[in-house]
């Protein structure tokens, strides 16, 4: 049967080179050079976005926190500073907030709310009047009425136990009793004569003699018993009064300067409270003031400026400002942003130090976190590297649930140590949360996180493109401007502009639409810059852009050479020209994050007599995706669907991606893996000068693929390496049409008849084009037009049904043919 | 140890004790007026008879510091423990020669303490005699002076020590008719005017009896005496003056006024 060759009626034409690649004209601005241009306030096309973050920044319900998400290079960060920076203008100064000595519990100190910059006015008063009080209560104590004192205290008290033990040693002389000191006591002995009665004289006494002496004797030691046990309640007493009389004149010397301190406080309540209990400790412990006097001037420091407040004995009147904003109108409330969110960045911590080998802490180690600075405003964080962190996540959690800071170690979040620590007051929380991450970090967090949905309430959900309109034109245009000045760069030329925004078209994938990635673009325009520069320009250049883009391909384009290479060589197998039955060049994207670029690959179908299987072999050894997978059934599905369908399927055929090595995935080479497959069965060759790319449903119909520009510059590459014959192009899905943004070598090829590109909607279409033989719609009589492509196929299909009949008939199972 | 070494000219500081408890005040005090001489220093303790007489009474108790009556020591007891004594005292006072560069030499002596101290001491000797008190409280340093004698070694002791404690000076003297009155009088304002010591003072008494009982209940850290000036002599006055003042006493001139040679071959009085 003679091939029919397809009606050119019918046939789908390649693509006007004004489809290939839209450009941006720069005719249609109104500027020559970006120094006209005012700068534009925020973003384009990110409406939604910033109208979620305006209501997150506004609303002051405190869940209403924000995730932030989209691609990154969209702006989102500067978005959010610029928004928020605006709104924290606004918004009241938050109070400050500083630690202090807990008198009666010192492991649990309390928190200060103080008026905003007051904090550090009150560690400044304290030191002073540590400092005041470390020179004037040594004085006081030094002071000739202190003096005084004490001394009449101390001899009164002398004189009472001198008094009481002469009244008894005279009481005891009465009675001819001596009263002898000796090592270990006071011995209390007969005299006679002044003398001592010794052991043999007494001896010589008579019985009542002796009896009256002992019985003397021992009613004396029970008295100087009881004068020697009067002497501790005797001490006691005299402590006391030392210690009422110290109080009185520490009390004279602190009330004094507390009150110099209050005034300068007045109405603050809580720094009332902490000077009372300042007060109290610094009058029950005045002798630390004496503790650190030192003799006289110490060389050009003398005494009275030196600063006492440093001395570790007075730590427990220092004040620990946790925060402080000073006050300044204008200043607004805090924005903070933490680039490492640990527990300890995040909530604070509590340090420790090594003291006789043991761990100290006290109030004066307590140190903020992030949480603590951002109170009252706002707090941007990465939330990747939020959720990277140990803890980190879960505290936060925590304290935006109990709306206030708790400060918690590691360590002891996993008892790894016993040591001693702090139950400082919580802080109560205010503020806002911002995180930025990407979308499937916060899917996961919505699915996976009960608490993440209750706590973040809004998602600032950000656009990677915008559709390519002349109003979108125009405003791209000015935040390029702005881009450019918020830079230093130089200007750009409307060239320059349009090329820009060619390279945005190009980024969308999608000539109707604006890449947003505005990171990118930035690159390429500060390196374009440079050139500008190298060139002694006063202006970007459409030209210096073009370099820039062109040098960053170059530089990424290692592998996408050396692959090319490959191909030119013959080490992989590519055909641009001739016909090959069950062969056809096939189109893959690789992607290597920053580049991605195209290449054909050779896909080969085999088919013969079997059950109704294709062979994904790809599949078979693992290195397919389920995706690919997922097209190959496709296909399969599709086959055993328009032909031979009064017939079991009887082909067992093979599909390769010949010479891949490292995985295929993605269902793009569907559309030529059936055209390989189709050929294989009609025998009807594949024009090998051409590529193929797009997916295909079981109707037959073509489906959109991604990367498209990618693809027909890779093939387009080997195709001129080797040489343009002109019959050389790409079939792609009529739906990629829209997203074709070219290189200007490749429009240029098409524009000389070198190229084609050509659009197909079914695999009717597309096997007309790679065959270059009628494809055949089924008649009315159910059968399709002889010499088609399809009459082959289902031909096939028949002759591969009949066989497996008579096998099945004849019963031969083996080589020879024995009976079964 | 017996490094005996003469110093007739600058004399020792000669510190005088019957146990260890009452030679660490006068040690102490032995330390602050080391400065003021190179004399060599010299401990004694003297076991007294009397103390080791108690320990041979079989069933008495004595009566400890904190007021609790306890066993009397045996007299193996007691001897043991004056032989620690002996050693602690030994050990102090090699410390605080060293401690000023200086000899020093240790005896130990059985008998009265009063007697034997008094016959040691040389005529630039300064004698400490060792008493411990029952209190804490530091108190004054007593002057004790004789209207009309000199008066300036004793004072210039007493005020040193004044200035190291940082106490007052409590400076006594007795006058039995005005002559000595106007001279104490003279001489307690002299005092004053070059004591440093805020709060010093002076008191004239009319009796010994009077200044002994003012003694008695006075809180005095040390009391010092030239009992070559007197007014406080004999031994007999002198062991009065000892049991009222219940402190460590200084005594300059202790050579004289005392019933034993000049010079360093000592008999012993016998009872």
């Amino acid at each position: 049967m003679s091939k029919a060759k397809p009606s050119r009626r019918n046939m789908p034409l390649p693509l006007e080179v004004g489809e290939l690649r839209r450009e941006c004209d720069p005719s249609a601005f109104t500027f020559k050079t970006t120094k006209e241009l005012k700068d534009i306030q925020g973003l384009i096309g990110q409406e939604r976005a910033m109208d979620a973050l305006r209501l997150s920044a506004r609303i002051s319900h405190r869940d209403f926190n924000l995730f932030v998400l989209g691609p990154s290079g969209t702006g989102r960060h500067r978005a959010v500073e610029k928004l928020l920076g605006e709104q924290a203008e606004k918004r009241p100064i938050p109070c400050d907030w500083a630690y202090v000595n807990n008198f009666d519990a010192p492991h649990k100190p309390h928190a200060l709310r103080l008026p905003a910059g007051m904090a550090e006015q009150l560690k400044s008063a304290m030191e002073e009047l540590v400092d005041d009080m470390a020179v004037e209560i040594p004085a006081l104590f030094e002071s000739e009425d202190y003096q005084t004192q004490r001394r009449s205290i101390e001899q009164e008290f002398g004189e009472r136990h001198e008094t009481a033990f002469s009244d008894f040693v005279d009481h005891a002389k009465e009675q001819s009793v001596a009263v002898l000191r000796t090592p270990v006591g006071f011995a209390l002995a007969a005299i006679k004569d002044g003398e001592i009665i010794k052991p043999e004289v007494f001896e010589k006494l008579s019985q009542n003699d002796q009896d009256a002496i002992t019985s003397k004797i021992e009613t004396l030691q029970e008295e100087l018993s009881a004068v020697l046990k009067t002497f501790p309640a005797l001490e006691k007493e005299h402590r006391r009064r030392l210690e009422r009389l110290h109080a009185e004149l520490a009390e004279q010397a602190v009330a004094g300067q507390i009150k110099q301190v209050q005034q300068k406080f007045l109405g603050v309540e809580p720094i009332k409270e902490y000077l009372e209990a300042v007060r109290g400790d610094m009058v029950t412990n005045a002798e630390l003031f004496l503790q650190v006097r030192q003799g006289g001037d110490q060389g050009p420091f003398p005494q009275a400026i030196l600063k006492f407040h440093r001395e570790p004995i007075f730590q427990r009147y220092a004040v620990n400002v946790m925060v402080s904003h000073n006050g300044n109108k204008g200043e607004g409330a805090p924005l903070e942003k933490e680039s490492l969110p640990t527990l300890g960045n995040l909530t604070g911590r509590i340090e420790h130090v090594s003291d006789m080998g043991a761990l100290m802490t006290n109030f004066t180690l307590i140190k903020p976190g992030a949480l603590h600075r951002a109170n009252g405003g706002y707090l941007v964080m990465d939330a990747r590297r939020l959720l990277s962190e140990p803890f980190a996540w879960d505290a936060l959690k925590r304290c935006l649930d109990n709306k206030a800071i708790s400060i918690t170690s590691m360590s002891e979040r996993l008892s790894l140590v016993s040591t001693t620590s702090l139950e400082p007051d919580p802080i109560p929380l205010d503020v806002r949360i911002v995180l930025i991450g990407d979308r499937y970090l916060h899917a996961l967090l919505v699915m996976f996180d009960p608490d993440f949905s209750a706590l973040f309430k809004v998602q600032a959900d950000f656009e990677q493109d915008v559709e390519r309109t002349p109003k979108t034109l125009q405003l791209f245009a000015r935040l390029i401007a702005a881009s450019a000045r918020h830079d230093g760069l130089r200007p750009l030329t409307a060239t320059a502009v349009a090329r820009l925004l060619d390279e945005a078209v190009r980024m969308a994938e999608d000539s109707k639409r604006l890449s947003l990635k505005l990171g990118a673009l930035a690159d390429i325009l500060r390196e374009a810059e440079y050139y500008a520069g190298e060139a002694k320009r006063d202006t970007i250049d459409k030209t210096d852009v073009e370099q820039a883009i062109n040098q960053a391909e170059y530089r990424a384009s290692r592998i996408r050479d050396r692959s090319q290479e490959m191909i030119t060589r013959n080490t992989i197998l590519i055909k641009t020209s001739g016909k090959d039955v069950g062969q056809i060049n096939g189109l893959s994207v690789i992607d290597l994050g920053t580049h991605r670029f195209g290449r054909p690959s050779r896909i080969t179908a085999r088919v013969r007599v079997g059950a109704g299987k294709v062979v994904d072999i790809e599949r078979e050894v693992e290195l397919g995706g389920p995706l690919h997978s997922k097209g190959v059934f496709i296909l399969s599905g599709y086959l055993a669907t328009h032909y031979a369908l009064d017939v079991p399927m009887s082909l067992q055929a093979s599909i390769v991606f010949e010479q891949s090595y490292g995985g295929v995935d993605g269902d793009s080479a569907s559309s030529a893996e059936l055209y390989a497959l189709l050929s294989a069965l009609s025998g009807v060759p594949i024009l090998q000068s051409f590529a193929v790319t797009g997916s295909v449903n079981q109707a037959g119909e073509v489906q959109a693929i991604g990367g498209v520009n990618e693809k027909i510059e890779g093939f387009f590459d080997i195709c001129k390496t080797r040489r343009l014959t002109g019959h050389q192009g790409v079939l792609i899905p009529e739906a990629n049409v829209d997203h074709l943004m070219l290189r200007p070598d490749v429009v240029d090829a098409a524009r000389k008849g070198k190229f084609r590109i050509i659009p197909v909607e079914t695999i009717d279409q597309g096997l007309e084009l790679a065959t270059g033989v009628e494809a055949g719609k089924r008649g009315r009589n159910g059968r399709f037009p002889d010499g088609s492509v399809n009459a082959f196929v289902e031909s096939r299909m028949y002759e591969f049904a009949q066989l497996r009949k008579n096998f099945a008939r004849s019963g031969k199972n083996g080589p020879n043919g024995e009976e079964s | 140890m017996n490094k005996s070494k003469d110093k007739e000219t600058t004399g020792c500081i000669i510190v005088g004790a019957s146990c260890y408890a009452d030679a660490t005040p006068a040690l102490n005090l032995a330390a602050m007026l080391a400065p003021l001489t190179k004399a060599d220093i010299r401990g004694i303790l003297v076991e007294e008879d009397q103390l080791l007489s108690i320990a041979q009474f079989p069933t008495s108790r004595i009566v400890s510091p904190a007021g609790e009556r306890i066993v009397t020591p045996s007299l193996q007891q007691m001897l043991t423990v004056l032989a620690g004594d002996a050693r602690a005292f030994e050990k102090a006072v090699s410390d605080l020669a060293r401690a000023s560069f200086r000899s020093w030499t240790f005896e130990r002596f059985r008998g009265e303490m009063l007697s034997h101290l008094r016959a040691t001491t040389g005529s630039h000797d300064i004698l400490l005699i060792g008493h411990q008190t029952v209190h804490q409280y530091i108190g004054d340093v007593v002057l004790v002076h004789q209207p009309g004698r000199d008066y300036k070694a004793a004072f210039s002791l007493a005020r040193h020590l004044s200035n190291d404690l940082k106490k007052p000076l409590f400076i006594a003297a007795i006058a039995t008719d005005q002559h000595e009155y106007s001279a104490a009088i003279r001489e307690q304002r002299e005092m004053l005017q070059d004591a440093h010591q805020r709060g010093s003072s002076g008191e004239i008494f009319d009796t010994k009896s009077d200044l002994l009982t003012r003694l008695s209940h006075f809180n005095a850290a040390t009391v010092v005496i030239d009992i070559d000036a007197g007014p406080f002599q004999t031994n007999e006055e002198l062991q009065d003056f000892l049991d009222k003042a219940r402190c460590p006493v200084v005594v300059v001139g202790a050579h004289a006024g005392s019933h034993t040679l000049e010079y360093s071959t000592v008999i012993p009085e016998t009872r």
